[in-house]
């Protein structure tokens, strides 16, 4: 191994074979994990966030309730064996702390809280495989998760990061890649096209900054295509699932031709 | 865990103690739910392992999850505490969304019971193994053990110890080589060396055992190699959860059942290749009481449920090596 | 810097780092060259060490107790049942059981706020106990008992004295109970069965058992093991744990009557 890793060869590929736009690989598992209202196991090559959203429910704390709207409260587990190196956040970790205000953040002005007000939606976040991208995983998590649990959101948020090698843009970036361009993480509302979270830490020519702003914007309407065709499957099998469970009045033979529904699912 | 109401929590009690018994979920009494294993879920430690106790057959979800990942770190003998021989340390947390129902305090105290429990156990000197020692007196490895808990259904020690063990079983500790760095010629070695060095020897052989008295550092001889496994990977105990209403006990409890049992017995044994089984450790929970007689047979009815629960564990890690192995085999020859 | 988080400005602190005086004593020399299937040097195997216990030592406390057995040093207070602070209604009443060392209570010290709780004590403690305590007589109320370790030999030695101690004092402080709880360790030493280890007799051992227990019902409310230990080996360590504990039932017993 060279100590300098091209990040972007003269062919034009990334150091995991990618192109330049080209997005990581991304699985979604919308089903049931634990006892939560709704949760979602989400990835991009090999970040792997799982999301669980429990709510609306009564806080916890009644100091927390709001009298008009629904407190969203967000935290975030980043498991010690996540990274290359170990090391144990705790709770009280100030990153961390600040990328659980950053989720909140931006679901804020999304989910539709003034529908449930004096009430609490908790969104436990929980990090098993950190390989870049750590904060645009945590919000499409988010909203899958929530999606999952039923809250009705004005949209669906999709976040994606880019980064610019030289003067090039790319998407999705890993940790590699991370480290060592310029990046930008970008959340829209692809219905909409607003956007509820840009977020940079590095430093970005301003040039630069619009072809990757609306870059990102694009990827995102890519990822939410994934998403939706996600929800759309998960929500057909419940809803034949449902169908196929025992209706009130239904004879034995419906209940025989239910059971008999429920064995292909 | 979970808070019942008294009506509640008599009819579990009732149905385990009515004959034939019944439960919720129609188990009889020794009866486990299906137990989900896979190896190498996580690709940045040096073993992992995620383990699922009573998954929805259908919808793919619930039930206890826990995933346990260890990581080797080098350790200076001395100033960072690193012990000679290597030590194991064992941390388990919880994410909140397996126990949504706690405060945050109660969730940190819970997390420290599991993980107390679980480093007592395995942290053993009787269970140490033998090959995370790097350098004698200068470095050692420390395996860190994280286990997270995911969700918790019920039984979450069964899971946590089967977590740990597959973990373990699959930790691969990289193989090193004693590396000497030494000055030209007669100046000595650098420091961290000892002085008592031959001064007469021009030429140092290659197979000159003395040389790794005064051995500084180590390399790893082959970045990609995996290295060997663990030492004394069969002997790392298996956990199981004795719940008892006396006069009946019963094994695998979900956590409403859980929540209604007030006494359970952990029992943790190993199984030696030869020879009857140890007891590792012990411990009791809960507001209940037991004779003494009742006790010892509960003991000696445990190692039997903890031989099956060994010898299934051991037969499906042996599948998941196979599987690994396989699988990463088949993915060079596409590649190829 | 982690030791400016539990620094305590109001206490007269210690160096940041000390180490203890090593003294060359005959007595550790000797010890040091016991070897294994030995017999054991200072007492019978089956011997425990002598146990001081004075109830009622701490005024202002509901009921407390000091014992001694040798090295082990331990003091309890029980203060309550008192209303519990902030918590929902609550039918059955609490038991909070707090361990902790003094600074001077281990061979390395034990620094004040920073590892001088110890948790895995007090929740041994607290399950040996909750068995004998009544309470689901006491809705809304919480029991607190304070165990400080003021020398420690073991950690074995911790647990079954804090239980005796922590038993006594309850019974001290007029809770009502099924029973008094009494705590006895034991440690496996080659063939032998060594009861009541001292912290270096259960580290050369392979295993070492608590057995904690109530004498008057016959029951036993906890039991806690470590180590490597036959099955038959464990029944034995019980067997020979809930004898020894009838013994020291009647001395608890005696310190009760006669603190009256």
């Amino acid at each position: 191994m060279g100590s300098r890793v091209e990040i972007l060869n003269e062919g034009g590929f990334r150091s995991d074979g990618r192109r330049q736009y080209e997005l990581r690989d991304m699985t979604i598992d919308l089903s049931q994990q634990g006892s939560a209202d709704g949760s979602a196991v989400v990835t991009h090559g090999l970040t792997q966030v799982l999301v669980s959203v429990f709510g609306p429910r009564e806080a916890k704390m009644r100091s927390q309730t709001i009298h008009d709207r629904a407190n969203i409260n967000v935290e975030v587990n980043v498991a010690a064996f996540s990274t290359g190196e170990r090391r144990r956040r705790t709770r009280g970790d100030k990153r961390i702390l600040e990328l659980a205000a950053t989720i909140k953040s931006t679901f804020e002005p999304v989910v539709q809280t003034n529908l449930y007000p004096r009430s609490q939606i908790d969104v436990f976040v929980q990090v098993l495989q950190q390989d870049g991208g750590l904060l645009q995983a945590c919000i499409n998590g988010t909203t899958l998760a929530l999606v999952n649990a039923g809250i009705p959101l004005l949209d669906f948020v999709c976040a994606v990061t880019g980064g610019v090698h030289e003067t090039a843009p790319m998407l999705d970036l890993t940790l590699l890649e991370e480290n060592d361009t310029p990046n930008v993480t970008v959340a829209v509302m692809p219905k909409t096209g607003k956007v509820t979270l840009v977020t940079m830490e590095t430093r970005l020519h301003v040039d630069r900054f619009e072809k990757i702003f609306r870059l990102a914007g694009d990827a995102g309407k890519v990822i939410h295509g994934e998403m939706k065709s996600a929800v759309k499957t998960r929500t057909s099998a419940l809803v034949t699932a449902m169908g196929s469970g025992p209706r009130v009045g239904a004879g034995d033979a419906a209940d025989r031709d239910a059971d008999e529904r429920m064995n292909e699912y | 865990m979970q808070s019942l109401s008294k009506a509640e929590k008599s009819y579990i009690q009732v149905g385990l103690l009515s004959s034939p018994p019944s439960r919720s979920d129609g188990r009889s009494l020794l009866d486990y739910r299906s137990v989900a294993l896979e190896t190498g879920v996580a690709p940045l430690a040096n073993g992992s392992a995620r383990v699922n106790i009573g998954r929805n057959a259908n919808q793919a979800g619930g039930g206890t999850e826990v995933v346990a990942a260890s990581k080797l770190e080098v350790e200076s003998i001395d100033d960072d505490g690193g012990v000679e021989g290597g030590r194991i340390v064992c941390t388990v947390s919880c994410s909140p969304s397996a126990y949504p129902h706690l405060s945050s305090g109660a969730l940190d105290d819970i997390q420290q019971d599991m993980t107390t429990i679980l480093h007592q156990t395995l942290a053993h000197p009787s269970l140490h193994p033998n090959n995370l020692s790097i350098l004698p007196r200068k470095k050692s490895w420390l395996l860190n053990l994280d286990v997270l808990v995911l969700a918790d259904a019920g039984n979450v020690y069964d899971a946590l110890f089967i977590a740990a063990r597959a973990a373990l079983w699959d930790t691969k500790v990289p193989r090193t080589r004693s590396v000497e760095y030494k000055a030209r010629k007669t100046t000595g070695t650098k420091p961290g060396g000892t002085g008592d060095m031959d001064v007469d020897e021009e030429t140092p052989s290659g197979f000159d055992t003395r040389q790794i008295q005064n051995a500084t550092d180590f390399e790893l001889p082959d970045y990609w190699d995996e290295g060997e496994v663990l030492d004394g990977r069969e002997k790392w105990p298996v956990c199981v959860t004795l719940n008892l209403v006396p006069p009946v006990h019963y094994l695998d409890a979900t956590g409403q059942e859980e929540a209604a049992t007030p006494l359970r017995l952990l029992l943790m044994f190993t199984f030696p290749p030869n020879g009857p089984a140890d007891v590792q450790a012990m411990r009791m929970l809960g507001p209940g009481e037991l004779k003494i007689t009742q006790l010892k047979d509960l003991i000696v009815t445990g190692e039997k449920y903890a031989h099956d629960l060994y010898h299934s564990l051991n037969v499906k890690l042996k599948e998941e090596d196979v599987r690994r192995n396989q699988k990463a085999r088949d993915r060079f020859e596409q590649h190829r | 810097m982690a030791t400016q988080t539990g620094f305590d400005r109001r206490r007269i602190n210690g160096p940041e780092e000390s180490h203890p005086p090593t003294f060359q004593v005959e007595e550790d020399f000797e010890s040091r060259r016991w070897k294994l299937g030995e017999p054991r040097r200072t007492r019978k195997s089956a011997d425990i060490r002598p146990i001081f216990l004075q109830p009622g030592l701490i005024d202002q406390a509901n009921g407390s107790a000091y014992v001694e057995t040798e090295r082990t040093k331990i003091a309890c207070a029980v203060y309550g049942p008192r209303q519990s602070k902030n918590a929902a209604y609550n039918e059955k009443g609490k038991l909070n059981v707090e361990v902790k060392f003094t600074p001077f209570s281990c061979e390395r010290r034990r620094a004040p706020m920073r590892d001088a709780e110890d948790r895995s004590i007090a929740v041994a403690i607290h399950q040996a106990l909750v068995p004998s305590v009544r309470l689901e007589l006491l809705p809304k109320s919480t029991i607190d008992i304070f165990v400080t370790i003021i020398e420690a030999d073991g950690i074995e030695g911790c647990v079954a004295s804090g239980t005796v101690a922590a038993s006594t004092a309850l019974a001290d402080a007029g809770i009502e109970m099924l029973g008094l709880v009494i705590s006895c360790a034991a440690s496996v030493v080659g063939t032998e069965i060594w009861l009541d280890p001292t912290e270096e007799e259960s580290r050369s051992s392979q295993g070492t058992l608590v057995l904690s227990c109530m004498p008057a019902l016959e029951t036993v409310t906890s039991v806690w093991q470590s180590g490597q230990i036959k099955i038959e080996k464990v029944l034995e360590c019980m067997s020979a744990c809930q004898e020894r504990c009838i013994d020291v039932h009647s001395v608890v017993a005696q310190a009760l009557v006669e603190n009256l």
